[in-house]
């Protein structure tokens, strides 16, 4: 009998990774409508539009649907007419630079503890936790979907052919 | 097959309905479910089970756990394994397990025939005997003859290893009496408990000893237990688990052995714990006396163990020989279960009267202030003799069981790497946990309370304190009630021989005697650390469970010192042995270490490239070799298209970064050697990083994407290096600075084209992209649409030829090489690999880390002091490159190098030295290639003072040959670059 848990890679999605002061970037989620993690390592979910807290004065934005207009490099999250992105606000479109598994099952826990040396119990990382960490030697960004049964990981692309094997061997 | 003799032990932890049928030594045999392979085969009568390692001398079963030190077995089949104690096997139905170190068998074995020359093999004989004319002569042979079992020579393809990380509130070691009391006080007090017990069953001595818990069988008190603790909702209960190593912070490694789900065939805990409670119990130690190894000489607690779990009787009739309680205990069990006690023999000449009285009541004889001077028998115990040690008096008593007891050692291993201290206790005559270095709470038997009510309550006690240091309220829990005899011991190390010459083992398992550890003291190495290497004592599978202790106290006693004066030897993981497969887990072959690929791979294996590690664990194409050709037939053909014609190559792992903010220059302007504060838009610079000591560090083209907004290019294999150093210099050193670093090596995918016809074809492509030389000259970029992708388009060059780099998204990566592949069939475009691409470099004498660059050179000792800028006030190496340059000492300098012979390929490394001579080097050569635009070989070296040497001629020392070389400009290729600016 092997681990009940699928894995599966998900459709991609548009990635921006903002930098800058918290003043900047509080004026840019303003303008985006955005709710903002306020606690370290947590994701904030918004319609179609996620923020997740990656570092001081670091995140990520995930907009679910639609890719970057405009030329590619340059692209910036969609913001509303009249307004515009903040001087101080570091935005760079990594749409392109990961690649994301769900992992997603009773068993979820045990396979990701193979994965991983971060503690994923549900009283420690419980729904919308996130946080980069070593990822079979790899790192990677961990989402917490549903406490101990369901995770999302973003691995950059480069290494998703070796995680997917990974993952493949240790479900069994 | 040989009868079953089973006891009627009422909880013995067989299953009588389970037969099961197993092999051992090619014989068949039967046991039952719940049988360890030690207990099965003495049930089958079987007492001679392996031969020694040393002296082959004929051995039995000592123990009943870890501490085995006699018998090892090699296990065969599906479970190829080796050298595991055989009182650690489980049974299984068609287990096959034979002897290790005899041969053809334990019972006739040809390697016997050492000891009748036993005494001539005495500790350190092989030092001291194999020196001429060299070691080396005999090593081979003398390695063979000292293994033990066979390794396994292939993987188990069916049965997986695993690895798993794990976080607790408390980790439990240990699930005896101590141990299970403070899981569930930990437990209920609302702690995450994970309780690890290396045994199939929860429990500990409880199975051996027979206790009552409560007025109840044991059996009854640990179902109960078991039930509270799945109660608690917080207690994970890990079995068949063994914690073999305990590190800083509390990191612990704990191997389980067949766990669920069932493809796993051992998994491996790698524990976190806030706090751990060590209540690994206690090991018994041997008496040391002449023949002490023989088979039917056992362990007291061992054959309380067959006894009482396993329903066997290990012998008919048996002496106890001890100097402590807790033996007397274990005769009236050996007596209840029908072995006749023939004699209770005690180096102590006052017993306590309760004891007597008892071994009166049981009919048994007690010889108090004596000691077994000698084993009778041979492949067998058929007798002991005693000594009196007052008047010397000797007996004779036929058995065929010994079962000794020198007392009880805690087991501390684990306790004393997590780095507490160790005490000898004068009164338990054993070493003691003393102070604690981490969050670590010995308890039990483990902290020297040897009695089950001390053991309960340290249990609970431990449990609690854990539980509390972790923020949770202790919660009640009341202890069980039961007898606590005391333990009162008389430190006996087995120095009286009593005029026998025949061998005393201190350890077992490694064959070191008494007479060898005085032989270590005479010779001068009698401190403990000395003495165990000298004697090999400890060294053995076992680690010296059983032997340690009594070496030390015997060293103590010959060197009329005190054990705690003595001290322990450092107890280091792991405690048992661990199977390499347990360590390594789940990545075995492809998956060992990990690997990056970028969009195009696919389509490069699919083509038959024959991949490798190019840096940074990314798998690129080496070459892509046709059918029939050799490596540098392929690479030629490939470096012969990019001059003559057009070729591609998958340039993704490029390392690339998205530099914006305000100071955006500034960051360039520090971490790079030159200006760029008048780099134009869309324009791109070659810079070159320096680390503190002025020392070449990564080199990299940037452009200048925006104002305010830059993208860098580093090399493969140093863009994680160069992203530390830039986030640390902002964080730390410039947190004042405007300026955002994102690594987007990931984002883009990289295809280039070179060639004399790139530009031509590059217009058949389709894109909106100007690629005029006047418009879109060479260090410029362009932003577009290329194979209708949107990209980015930079004229730079690696290989010296006209060259356009395209990015396009990571997602479009294969479509667009894919599109230019189709595209230039038409001008025979060629795939080109990593090699070609060096091949290439060479010619033009470009750069590359690891070759030139190798992290003794600075700017000018590779002809780049024109990128040193004289204006800035500050870059990241000035002042250590100022100082160096201002010591005017000799320095290698970058030359090329043109052999006598040019069909000769020199090595890369190969040291240059004064006429080729064996001394110190002059240089080396950092990479040499046969040019195609050349038609011969040719080379870079780092060369001392080799601008200036230019013209000359040095020698290359090369395997069994000195090269002669003439040293040259380090550029070999269209030296005024107009091939690449075109």
């Amino acid at each position: 009998m092997s681990y009940r848990v699928e894995v599966s890679r998900r459709p991609g999605c548009t990635l921006f990774d903002l930098r800058g002061p918290a003043g900047g970037a509080d004026t840019l989620f303003k303008r985006l409508r955005t709710a903002v993690p306020v606690r370290p390592n947590t994701v904030r979910v918004s319609d179609a539009r996620a923020v997740y807290w990656v570092g001081p004065e670091r995140w990520l934005l995930r907009e679910e649907h639609g890719l970057p207009a405009g030329s590619p490099g340059v692209a910036s999250p969609a913001l509303p007419a009249g307004d515009t992105m903040p001087l101080n606000v570091s935005v760079v479109d990594v749409s392109d630079a990961y690649v994301r598994f769900s992992i997603a099952g009773p068993d979820a826990l045990d396979v990701m503890s193979q994965a991983t040396p971060l503690d994923l119990s549900p009283g420690t990382f419980p729904d919308g936790s996130t946080s980069y960490t070593e990822f079979f030697g790899t790192t990677a960004l961990t989402e917490c979907m549903s406490a101990g049964t369901s995770f999302v990981v973003f691995v950059e692309r480069s290494y998703a052919d070796y995680v997917e094997a990974c993952l493949r061997r240790v479900t069994g | 097959m040989s009868r079953v003799d089973r006891g009627s032990a009422p909880d013995a932890l067989i299953d009588r309905d389970s037969p099961l049928r197993f092999t051992f030594n090619g014989r068949t045999y039967t046991g039952y479910r719940g049988d360890t392979l030690a207990s099965a085969l003495l049930a089958n009568g079987i007492s001679l089970t392996g031969r020694s390692f040393k002296y082959h001398r004929p051995r039995g079963i000592q123990g009943a756990g870890y501490e085995e030190p006699a018998t090892l077995v090699q296990l065969s089949g599906g479970e190829d394994a080796t050298n595991w104690p055989v009182t650690r096997v489980p049974l299984s139905a068609g287990l096959a397990a034979s002897s290790v170190n005899c041969w053809p068998s334990p019972d006739f074995d040809v390697g016997a025939i050492a000891q009748v020359f036993s005494r001539l093999l005495p500790a350190g004989f092989y030092y001291k005997t194999f020196m001429w004319p060299n070691w080396h002569l005999f090593e081979p042979a003398i390695r063979r003859a000292a293994g033990l079992g066979r390794a396994p020579t292939s993987e188990p393809d069916h049965l997986r290893y695993e690895t798993r990380f794990h976080h607790c509130d408390v980790l439990v070691i240990g699930a005896g009496p101590a141990g299970l009391m403070a899981a569930l006080a930990a437990g209920r007090s609302g702690a995450r408990v994970l309780l690890v017990d290396d045994d199939t069953a929860i429990g500990g001595r409880l199975h051996a000893d027979g206790d009552l818990v409560d007025g109840r069988p044991a059996s009854d008190w640990l179902k109960d237990i078991a039930a509270a603790l799945e109660a608690t909702g917080t207690v994970r209960c890990l079995s068949d688990a063994t914690a073999w190593a305990h590190h800083e912070h509390n990191f612990v490694m704990v191997t389980e052995r067949g766990p669920c789900p069932a493809h796993v065939f051992q998994r491996t805990w790698r524990v976190r714990a806030r706090q751990v409670v060590i209540a690994t119990g206690a090991i018994e130690r041997p008496m040391v006396f002449a023949n002490n190894d023989r088979p039917g000489v056992m362990l007291a607690s061992a054959a309380c163990c067959y006894v009482n779990r396993y329903a066997v009787r290990p012998g008919k009739s048996t002496v106890v020989f001890t100097n402590n309680d807790s033996a007397w205990h274990a005769a009236f069990d050996l007596h209840a279960a029908g072995i006749a006690v023939r004699g209770l023999v005690d180096v102590r000449p006052q017993i306590p009267a309760s004891l007597l009285k008892r071994a009166s009541s049981a009919g048994i004889v007690v010889h108090t202030g004596a000691v077994v001077q000698e084993a009778l028998g041979g492949r067998h115990l058929r007798a002991v003799r005693i000594a009196s040690r007052g008047d010397g008096r000797k007996t004779t008593i036929d058995c065929d069981l010994l079962c000794t007891s020198g007392g009880w050692n805690p087991t501390v291993h684990l306790y004393s790497q997590s780095r507490g201290r160790l005490r000898y206790d004068p009164n338990l005559a054993a070493f003691v946990p003393g102070e604690a270095r981490q969050g670590t709470i010995p308890a039990g038997s483990a902290n020297g309370a040897f009695g089950l009510g001390s053991c309960l309550a340290e249990g609970r006690d431990a449990g609690h304190a854990a539980a509390e240091r972790c923020g949770f309220a202790p919660a009640a829990t009341d202890l069980p009630v039961v007898s606590d005899p005391a333990y009162r011991i008389e430190a006996y190390w087995g120095v009286e021989s009593f005029g026998s010459v025949k061998k005393a083992f201190v350890d077992i398992q490694n064959d070191v005697t008494v007479s060898d550890l005085e032989l270590a003291v005479r010779e001068g190495f009698g401190a403990v650390e000395h003495a165990k290497r000298y004697t090999t004592a400890g060294m053995g599978v076992d680690q010296g469970k059983t032997g340690n202790v009594n070496a030390i106290g015997l060293l103590a006693a010959l060197n009329g010192d005190d054990p705690g004066a003595v001290g322990t030897t450092t107890f280091r993981p792991p405690y048992v042995p661990v199977e390499f497969g347990a360590v390594a887990g789940h990545r075995p072959g492809s998956l060992l270490l990990p690997y990056r690929h970028t969009p195009m791979t696919r389509w490069h294996k699919e083509r038959g490239a024959v991949m490798y590690e190019a840096g940074a664990r990314w798998r690129r194409p080496g070459f892509y070799p046709r059918a029939g050709e050799t490596m540098e037939q392929a690479v030629t053909r490939e470096a012969a298209a990019v001059r003559n014609g057009l070729g591609i190559y998958d340039g993704s792992p490029l390392g690339k970064f998205d530099i914006r903010g305000p100071d955006a220059v500034k960051l360039l302007d520090f971490v790079y050697t030159n200006d760029w504060d008048d780099l134009g838009p869309d324009r791109g610079r070659y810079g070159i990083m320096l680390s503190d000591d002025g020392l070449i560090l990564d080199d990299g083209v940037t452009f200048k994407l925006a104002d305010d907004h830059y993208l860098m290019t580093t090399s493969t294999a140093n863009a994680d290096m160069v992203y530390r150093m830039l986030e640390g210099l902002l964080q730390t050193d410039r947190p004042d600075w405007r300026v955002a670093v994102t690594p987007v090596t990931e984002h883009w995918a990289n295809a280039t084209v070179c060639g004399p016809t790139a530009r031509e074809f590059m217009r058949t492509v389709g894109t909106d992209i100007d690629l005029d030389g006047d418009d879109f000259p060479f260090m410029s970029m362009r932003v577009g649409r290329v194979a209708n992708l949107p990209a980015r388009m930079f004229r730079v060059s690696y290989t010296g030829e006209l060259s356009f780099e395209i990015n396009v998204p990571a997602g479009g990566g294969l479509q667009l090489w894919e599109s230019l592949i189709e595209a230039g069939q038409a001008f025979s475009i060629t795939p080109i690999g990593s090699e070609a691409n060096h091949l290439l470099r060479v010619e033009k004498g470009f750069l590359s880390p690891g070759h030139e660059v190798d992290g003794t050179a600075d700017p000018y000792d590779l002809g780049l002091g024109w990128i040193v800028s004289g204006n800035k006030p500050d870059f990241i190496g000035k002042r250590a490159l100022e100082i160096r340059r201002a010591s005017g000492g000799p320095r290698r300098e970058l030359v090329g190098l043109l052999t006598a012979d040019p069909h000769e390929i020199v090595p890369e490394g190969s040291p240059i030295t004064p006429d080729g001579r064996k001394e110190a080097s002059e240089g080396f050569v950092s990479a040499c290639v046969m040019s195609v635009a050349r038609g011969r070989s040719v080379a870079l070296a780092l060369l001392r003072d080799g601008r200036a040497r230019i013209g000359q001629t040095v020698s290359i020392r090369v395997k069994k040959d000195v090269v002669r070389a003439a040293v040259t400009k380090p550029v070999f290729y269209d030296p005024a670059g107009e091939r690449l600016r075109s």
